[in-house]
């Protein structure tokens, strides 16, 4: 029963995967076939050869990712310190929050005239901009959970032991943190690399990544090219859970270690 | 705490980057919508509130995003909770292990649009339904997306926080120890429903209130999952301030500002309201 | 559950555990007299933690009975045996404050509220904790919660009380202040108790029988001479290492001192 159970369960796990294949595979698959009549390469081979095509948009989307991730998870640990001695640690923690309560569709939307103002809106920089605001708020509450007495004795003792600021930052701190920070690192990767909301509100329509073309196809009724698309969007986070699950499971270790010791 | 009076710089950037687009933005929109800046200023005027406030639909809109906030959430909460009394320790076992995290690496777009593709009149339930020889038509089923009753959007819902809940519980669970404390209870005189209803449930809401309100603020501001698979009316808050910012009319945009205003003071109050609860909470089982 | 016939006597008859493939508990084989407690004393890993599941039913034996009195409670589910096992750890519910911890099997037991009241209120100013009714577990120190848990376990009067290594996590003084005070309940109270530690103080101080458990196996003694004389109790080598001391010729065992203050 149990077994029978927990085969389901990890059927319901695959099978939107597979159906994402088959639906980029597929160049016909007419109601009310189970499955789809033929299944050709060819369109993912055109989605790239397009000298305008995925391909340039991958490559923005990735650029946006890595872009966001360096910036929020590099001051994120600078800040996550100063929060973890800070008296009034609950209140800040709240204030971090903020963005996630009020959602990005909220914020976009409020932002965007300044952004327009600042020229920033339909810009590349902008969009990274809004969503660093997110990012940076995950990675502060996400690396706040380092800062546990036992790093803090490690650092005096470093001190003690005549190292300099930057020092106890380069060999003991940041060696440290150094899976956590690969995890922080990954998850706002995620934070900008999934954003719709955003791109669309903030880029304005000038600013095209995989979620933006993706939404385009979809609402274009091809859903073979969408689904193309799903399947890049998967593809690096999938990976990473080939590697080490540790790098998706943050989200949860996240809200356990910020709330558990306040 | 700090050596000095000087404020630490990096805590002014933490406030600034949380609170100051939230703010400004916040002030922004109030500015323009009561005619103060933007294109369509000419002086204060309460007209596009007093519109908003008047409109039926603002109120259907807010408290149908709380609805489907709540029911996207329950709903999840219930499967896995019930996944987890059934399958216990298999959960950490074998293939399914690593398949929870599979949804994990899912963005909502990608749920909206599997869900069309699974749910849908000619999606693969339908089609299966066709093979099984329920249905004829398309028509003939049952429709799940785009109605006002929301199923469809509560369903995308439990496929991406079902798993997220299993992986949260388990791990509340073990850090709570709550698999030695049903034991003590066991031996106290509790059966195995007891032990779970008095001990399990409780020792887990408690733990895992703070992520659980957290994702149903989020939820109910959702925006791909019903722009996708949701009705056109009611629509939830994040689509249809969405809707009335980008229409070509540009005089609905002071109306989305107030409505965007209206919700963000309704989220923003919840959160602050849970977090001063969780502080009260704790300094009086402190004291006492 | 527990009421006149509350504590009879304990029978474990041929009791095996296996566990993956393992035998851990081998025939095991004694009985407890009514109203006293059998102390067993035993190295970790040989066993113990396993025999007290087994006797509570948190774990299915291979073969064997236990009983209490006439009644086999073998196959019986845990909650309908009566026996109530102490960990280790003071395990408090941490939903719970301190008078709901206490009155949680009363509770179970549908007692009406004034009883409920009465019982914990009077268990409480036995155990010295009056005035903390309303506090929560992380605001209780050690000692304070052991003997929490103690009281949420006398206090349903079980037929038997399996004790694990109870006092081993507390400091010498709070052991020594909490072992006075079971031996003073455990007598007013009638109860037929089972403990299992490494301490050989400990187990002199609270057995009124005693028990060698070494490998899975258990060898009871006739009585408190009996176990004073096998070298293998160590009850002489102890002795032997404060005389040597008290007469001044403290170098000969001087290395025994670990056995001392274990």
């Amino acid at each position: 029963m149990r077994r029978a159970l927990a085969w389901i369960l990890s059927g319901m796990l695959v099978l939107p995967l597979v159906l994402l294949v088959l639906l980029s595979l597929a160049r016909h698959w007419t109601w009310p076939a189970l499955l789809p009549a033929d299944l050709q390469l060819r369109q993912w081979r055109d989605l790239f050869a397009d000298a305008n095509g995925l391909g340039t948009v991958v490559l923005r989307s990735l650029g946006m990712g890595i872009g966001v991730a360096v910036a929020a998870t590099a001051l994120g640990f600078a800040s996550s310190r100063s929060l973890a001695r800070h008296a009034r640690q609950g209140r800040l923690l709240a204030l971090l929050h903020l963005p996630f309560a009020v959602s990005p569709v909220v914020l976009g939307v409020s932002l965007l005239y300044a952004f327009l103002r600042l020229h920033l809106a339909g810009h590349l920089l902008g969009v990274m901009l809004a969503q660093l605001v997110f990012a940076y708020a995950y990675a502060v509450i996400l690396l706040s959970g380092f800062w546990n007495p036992r790093a803090r004795s490690l650092e005096e003792l470093a001190s003690s032991l005549g190292a300099g600021r930057r020092q106890v930052w380069l060999h003991v701190l940041m060696p440290l943190a150094r899976p956590l920070l690969g995890v922080c690192l990954f998850q706002t990767f995620l934070i900008s690399w999934f954003d719709y909301a955003l791109v669309l509100l903030i880029g304005s329509g000038q600013v095209a990544t995989l979620t933006i073309t993706l939404y385009q196809y979809f609402s274009s009724g091809d859903i073979r090219l969408a689904a193309t698309c799903a399947l890049l969007l998967l593809a690096p986070p999938l990976l990473a859970l080939g590697l080490n699950q540790q790098l998706l499971s943050a989200t949860i270790v996240t809200h356990l270690e910020a709330h558990d010791d306040d | 705490m700090s050596r000095s009076r000087r404020p630490d710089p990096w805590i002014i950037l933490l406030a600034t980057m949380s609170a100051g687009p939230v703010l400004a933005g916040l002030v922004f929109m109030l500015l323009y919508s009561t005619g103060q800046i933007g294109l369509l200023a000419h002086g204060f005027t309460l007209h596009y509130w007093r519109v908003v406030l008047d409109d039926r639909q603002t109120w259907i809109t807010l408290a149908y995003s709380l609805a489907m906030g709540l029911a996207s959430l329950g709903a999840s909460l219930l499967l896995a909770l019930a996944l987890q009394a059934a399958l216990g320790a298999r959960l950490r076992r074998g293939a399914l292990r690593g398949l929870l995290f599979v949804p994990l690496a899912v963005p909502p777009l990608v749920a909206a649009l599997l869900s069309v593709e699974v749910l849908g009149n000619a999606g693969l339930l339908a089609r299966l339904a066709h093979a099984l020889g329920w249905i004829d038509q398309p028509g003939d089923f049952p429709s799940l997306l785009f109605t006002p009753s929301g199923v469809g959007i509560v369903l995308a819902h439990m496929t991406l926080v079902t798993p997220f809940l299993l992986l949260l519980l388990d791990r509340l669970g073990r850090n709570a120890r709550v698999a030695d404390l049903m034991q003590v209870a066991r031996t106290l005189g509790a059966s195995r429903w007891q032990a779970w209803r008095q001990v399990c449930l409780p020792v887990l809401m408690r733990a895992g209130m703070p992520v659980l309100s957290v994702y149903f603020i989020a939820l109910m501001g959702a925006f791909e999952v019903p722009l996708l698979v949701g009705a056109q009316y009611p629509a939830m808050v994040s689509v249809l301030i969405q809707r009335r910012f980008s229409q070509f009319d540009i005089s609905t945009r002071p109306e989305a500002y107030v409505l965007a205003s209206l919700y963000a003071c309704l989220a923003m109050g919840l959160l602050l309201a849970l977090f001063a609860w969780r502080g009260r909470r704790e300094a009086g089982e402190r004291a006492a | 559950m527990t009421t006149d016939a509350s504590s009879p006597t304990l029978r474990v008859d041929r009791l095996g555990v296996q566990l993956g493939g393992q035998v851990i508990l081998h025939d095991v084989s004694f009985v407890v007299d009514v109203h006293t407690t059998m102390a067993v004393i035993g190295a970790s890993g040989c066993g113990k933690t396993t025999l007290l599941r087994a006797i509570a039913g948190l774990l299915t034996p291979a073969h064997g009975e236990v009983k209490l009195g006439a009644r086999r409670v073998d196959l019986l589910a845990p909650n309908r045996r009566g026996i109530v096992y102490l960990n280790q750890e003071p395990l408090l519910f941490p939903h719970l404050d301190l008078f709901e911890n206490i009155a949680f099997g009363l509770r179970l037991r549908r007692l009406p509220e004034r009883q409920v009241r009465e019982r914990v209120a009077e268990m409480l100013v036995q155990l010295e904790l009056d005035g903390m009714e309303r506090r929560h577990a992380h605001a209780l120190s050690g000692g304070q919660r052991q003997r929490a848990a103690f009281g949420r376990a006398l206090v349903v009067e079980p037929a038997l009380l399996l004790l694990d290594e109870p006092f081993s996590n507390l400091d010498p003084d709070t052991r020594t202040s909490m072992q006075d005070l079971f031996k003073q309940l455990a007598r007013r109270r009638g109860i037929t108790a089972l403990l299992v530690t490494h301490d050989l103080k400990e187990s002199m101080r609270m057995g009124d029988s005693f028990a060698m458990m070494r490998g899975g196996r258990v060898h009871a003694y006739a009585d408190r001479k009996a176990f004073c004389a096998d070298p293998a109790s160590g009850v002489e080598r102890e002795a032997a290492f404060w005389q040597a001391f008290t007469s001044g010729d403290a170098q000969v065992s001087g290395c025994d001192a670990r056995t001392a203050d274990s």
